[in-house]
This record gives structure tokens, C-alpha cells and sequence, in this order.
């Protein structure tokens, strides 16, 4: 009997993956190209080496993104190729292993490299994503850049070293594929001076700096964006992300907006309810950034007073 | 069962990061005078009361 569980287990699950198979047939909520068809994908402009980027509300997203100096509502990101005429996102990752000693931050046994996932697959991870054209550079080469190192399995960059060429971190990997294909060198920004975040990074080893996403790609000129959401419920989250980072100055301390359960980071009851609102807010609002933002700050000034400008 | 319990709690020991001291304390929420710009309206209004309180 079981034999037959796993056959049916297996029949269905290959018709489901079948059926999503092709990043078009895909039916997310929310799909829209801001550009002609390129060519390489049936009649959207999808094409390898074009830079993908992608907004996310998980805890741990929310908190790297209060780091920089130059607020950016992306996460991660990777470059987008089209093999045997499907749609893949080429990536640098990896996981922390077992440990546990205090003292051995879980970036040291961090292990990872250059992958391939399934475009729809990465897509579906996150709130929202957005593809852009590579800043100045020659999408051919940038697509060549990421083959080789998906091949070569560069491993993932532990501790965040921009100056070390043998292994990259996910802004790096894209940053060093732009550059291979004669763009521009990535802005490299030191974070903003917080002693709460300073203390954090250190135990993990990570350099304060980061790679200004807005020197990758034209971040106002994305040519598809692509969510489960409305562009309203979107507008709002990169809306909350930069109160948060707005409100969070040189003076305050990680522990304002998030407690650690033992594993990660969880957003505290005050932090989670302005996004919540803010959210369900979105929902009744057109899609205009200046309307949203403005909703959102109101909604924080409800819940936390008034800040600032 | 007993063998679930076991497994569930030694997932949990292994799942869970050690973090230092001195990084669990900046998880920490403190309520003393620390700034804090995401107090609720009753949150700011308690402290300035245990604050007008040791004042006097």
C-alpha cells in the first residue's frame, strides 16, 4: 500500500511542480512588466542578467534593514538567467551549522555557495520582488559572470568582505556581476552609528559597512514587479521599514523593536501592530506612495507619538 | 509519545543559537530612562509617572 502512496504522493506532486513549471503560467496576484518583451521569454522582458531584488516583513529582514545610512526597502538579491528556456535566479547563500559555544557567532559556521533556484520559487519566499537592468553594465557578461561561479561554486562570504575575492556574500555576488560587465564599482557605505548594532555585529564579525543597492540598478525604474500583494500593500511595507529606520537613531537599542526567542529575532507586540495596521490600512488606499506614506506615519504617530519632521 | 517528547526537546536544544550575554542584553527591553522611540501612548505615559515618582 505504501508503494502506492508514494507513486500517488509523487504523480501529484510532479503535476503540481509541472503545472508551475513556467515562471508565465505562474498565476501570482500581482504581476506587471514596465518594459517591452525581450525576446528570451516568451512575451515578457525577462532576460539573463538582469538583477532581481526582493522586499520581505520576516524579523530578521526588518532588523539588517535598519544597518545602512541610505535607507533601501531590498533584501536580497541575485541575477536572473533563463536556462533551456526557463526562467532561474542565481544566488549566493548559506546556512549556519551546528554550535554551541556563546562566544563562536553562528557567522562562523555559516556554509554555502552559488545556487540556482527556480525563479517562481525564489519569488514566492518574499513579499514582493522587483527585476531591474543592470546598472551600466553588458547583461551578456553579467550573465557569464554568474554561470562561471554557479559552476565554480564560489563559496558564500561568512564574514561579509567586500575586499576578498574568493568567496561573496548575495550584494556582493551582483555587485562584482555589474562590475565584470563594465558597470560601475558598487558604493561600499558605512552603516549608521548605533552602539546596540555595533555590539551585535562585532560578536558576529561582520564589517559596519554595506553595498548601496540604489548604485546596482535604477531602484525608481524596475521593468517587472511581481508579489502575492497589491503595489498598496507593498508601497505600505517599504513605508513601515523606513519609519522603523527613521525613528531608529544612533540612541536606540535593538531590544525597542525586537526580542530574541532563542533562534531569531521576533518583532515585539508595539512593532508587529504597526505593521499589522499599517498593512490592513493599505488595503482601502490607491497605489500612490506619497498617500501611503503618509497614512503610515500617521499610524506611528498614533502608536508611538509624533517623531522628528 | 515518550520518544516524541525526547526528540521535540532535543530539536529544541540543538535549534536554539547560544547567544552571548552582552548581544541578549540588546534584545532586552529596558523600562528605566534608555530612549526609546516606539513606546505606545500608555507605555510613555507609565514612565513618565514612575519618573515623576522617583523625582519625588
Amino acid at each position: 500500500m505504501r508503494w502506492l502512496t508514494t507513486v500517488l504522493t509523487l504523480c501529484l506532486s510532479g503535476a503540481l511542480v509541472g503545472g508551475c513549471t513556467s515562471f508565465k503560467d505562474v498565476s501570482f496576484a500581482n504581476y506587471q512588466a514596465f518594459a517591452e518583451p525581450s525576446g528570451e521569454y516568451f512575451d515578457t522582458p525577462l532576460a539573463s542578467g538582469q538583477i532581481i531584488m526582493t522586499g520581505s516583513k520576516a524579523p530578521t529582514d526588518i532588523l539588517l534593514g535598519l544597518l545602512p545610512q541610505e535607507f533601501s526597502p531590498y533584501i536580497h538579491l541575485g541575477v536572473v538567467m533563463i536556462d533551456d528556456g526557463e526562467p532561474y535566479v542565481y544566488d549566493e547563500t548559506g546556512d549556519p551549522s551546528l554550535n554551541l559555544d556563546p562566544e563562536v557567532p553562528p557567522t562562523s559556521t555559516i556554509e554555502g555557495m552559488v545556487r540556482r533556484v527556480p525563479l517562481e520559487r525564489f519569488v514566492d519566499r518574499y513579499f514582493y520582488a522587483e527585476i531591474f537592468e543592470p546598472a551600466g553594465a553588458d547583461r551578456a557578461k553579467v550573465a557569464e559572470f554568474a554561470r562561471y561561479h554557479l559552476a565554480a561554486q564560489t563559496p558564500f562570504d561568512r564574514y561579509f568582505d567586500y575586499n576578498d575575492d574568493s568567496a561573496f556574500f548575495c550584494a556582493e555576488f551582483v555587485a562584482r556581476a555589474i562590475e565584470y560587465g563594465g558597470g560601475t564599482r558598487a558604493t561600499i557605505a558605512p552603516n549608521r552609528p548605533n552602539r546596540s548594532v555595533s555590539v551585535v555585529m562585532g560578536w558576529l564579525g561582520v564589517p559596519e559597512e554595506t553595498i548601496a543597492t540604489s548604485s546596482l540598478v535604477d531602484e525608481s525604474n524596475p521593468i517587472i514587479r511581481v508579489s502575492s500583494y497589491s503595489d498598496s500593500e507593498i508601497l505600505a511595507l517599504n513605508a513601515v521599514k523606513q519609519e522603523f529606520h527613521r525613528r531608529f537613531t544612533a540612541d536606540q537599542t535593538i531590544g525597542n523593536l525586537f526580542r530574541w526567542d532563542g533562534l531569531r529575532p521576533v518583532m515585539r507586540i508595539n512593532a508587529e501592530r504597526f505593521l499589522d495596521k499599517s498593512l490592513a490600512k493599505a488595503k482601502d488606499l490607491p497605489p500612490d506612495a506619497q498617500i501611503i506614506q503618509a497614512e503610515v506615519r500617521a499610524i506611528a504617530d498614533y502608536l508611538y507619538g509624533k517623531f522628528g519632521g | 509519545m515518550r520518544l516524541l517528547v525526547i526528540g521535540s526537546l532535543a530539536l529544541m536544544l540543538v535549534a536554539c543559537i547560544p547567544v552571548p550575554q552582552r548581544v541578549q542584553d540588546e534584545f532586552s527591553r529596558y523600562d528605566g530612562e534608555r530612549p526609546n522611540n516606539f513606546l505606545t501612548g500608555y507605555e510613555r505615559a507609565d514612565r513618565e509617572e514612575a519618573a515623576q515618582e522617583t523625582a519625588e
